[in-house]
């Protein structure tokens, strides 16, 4: 079908459309429009830090920050029990220090010894080897016991960070067994 | 150039004179030119008078922002309307979406001011020959949106058949094709006026 024969088809159609009534722009179309483009223009003339620094944008934004830092700095104070671990000094184990002579130090006596709690987590190993086995290192002198650290000084492999607080009986009985051992041994190296 | 010599430009000079020497004036000659076919356009496209105004207003902004990217090569009329239809169409599937229209031609509120359009030109004012027209445009929005767009570009704003192509960014025989159907679905509609 050709395109005249289109157009005659629908001529009452076509004829119909064209006889429509012809829709203007209203009057002040150009005012409004100006004026759109105007405050357009205006707008786009900010440039990037006008726009971040602006008023609208800027006062939040440091409202934000001045109350983040107003929280830290409360919640700073408020926590002056809690350390900075990496600010701590390690403490020093009192009970592992390595002395050379300490024939200065005035032992406790007896009484002394036998009233102290065995949960006391301060007893020195000073303290502790005064009841034992002629083996120790403990020796008499004029100026009391002292404490040479030949044959009990710590070394770093000797540490023994868990510290076990035994009875006099346990330890009569450790050394014993420990006795009993070195005899097994002398007598295996015998035979 | 005087205001005289700008009237005698064509629209391809004119936008050039304002591309070149952002003579405004040649601008506004141009809006001068198409604000009334674009109306008429959008509006027997979405069938909303107040919504058409805005699109074209929108149209003659884009426009002007981007008056650089207009290029000689195209007719300055192909590339008004393409922006135009591509505003029309965003437009018409928004609504769509939405399901909203302006049942309120006035705006909101009887005490609010604002600049009267003028009436005599309102299409949806009932006057005598305004009621023919209306049932008209009733059956047109009952088109298909594919096909009314190109019957309005030809048998309304009487475009060639290569502008419409160019606009639609459709090949030639699609486009004689969807306008022969909308015609068909328009007859359908009112036959019962070619009756009387």
């Amino acid at each position: 079908m050709s395109l005249n024969d289109d157009e005659l088809k629908y001529k009452n159609v076509i004829n119909t459309l064209k006889g429509l009534t012809k829709v203007k722009a209203p009057r002040n179309f150009e005012a409004d429009l100006m004026r759109r483009i105007n405050s357009e223009t205006f707008n786009e003339k900010q440039s990037f830090w006008e726009k971040l620094f602006s008023p609208s944008k800027l006062i939040p934004s440091a409202a934000l920050a001045v109350s983040a830092v107003i929280l830290l700095f409360v919640l700073n104070i408020n926590s002056d029990e809690v350390e900075n671990p990496l600010l701590m000094e390690p403490k020093v184990r009192e009970d592992v220090i390595q002395t050379e002579n300490i024939s200065e130090v005035q032992l406790p006596g007896k009484d002394q010894i036998s009233s102290e709690k065995k949960e006391n987590s301060e007893e020195t190993n000073i303290s502790k080897f005064k009841n034992q086995t002629p083996d120790s290192g403990l020796q008499e002198n004029n100026r009391g016991f002292s404490y040479t650290t030949t044959e009990y000084s710590i070394d770093k492999n000797g540490l023994n960070f868990r510290q076990v607080n035994l009875t006099k009986e346990e330890q009569q009985r450790l050394n014993e067994l420990k006795e009993h051992f070195k005899m097994l041994l002398k007598n295996s190296r015998n035979n | 150039m005087t205001d005289k010599n700008l009237n005698d430009l064509s629209d391809e000079e004119l936008i050039i004179e304002f591309q070149q020497n952002n003579t405004i004036k040649a601008f506004e000659i141009l809006v001068q030119r198409y604000k009334n076919p674009l109306t008429n356009y959008v509006f027997r496209f979405i069938g909303d008078y107040e919504g058409c105004v805005d699109i074209v207003q929108e149209t003659m902004i884009k426009v002007y922002r981007y008056k650089d990217s207009y290029s000689s090569i195209a007719k300055f009329s192909t590339w008004i309307y393409t922006i135009a239809g591509n505003l029309a169409r965003t437009e018409y599937q928004r609504r769509k979406r939405k399901k909203t229209f302006s049942i309120d031609a006035y705006g909101k509120e009887k005490d609010e001011t604002y600049d009267l359009p003028d009436e005599s030109y309102r299409p949806d004012v009932m006057t005598d020959s305004g009621i023919k027209d209306k049932i008209i445009q009733d059956a047109l929005q009952k088109v298909s949106k594919a096909y009314r767009e190109v019957v309005i570009l030809r048998d309304i704003q009487d475009l060639s058949y290569e502008e419409i192509s160019e606009i639609t960014g459709l090949n030639i025989g699609t486009v004689k094709s969807r306008i022969n159907r909308g015609r068909a679905q328009l007859q359908e509609m009112l036959k019962d006026i070619y009756k009387e």
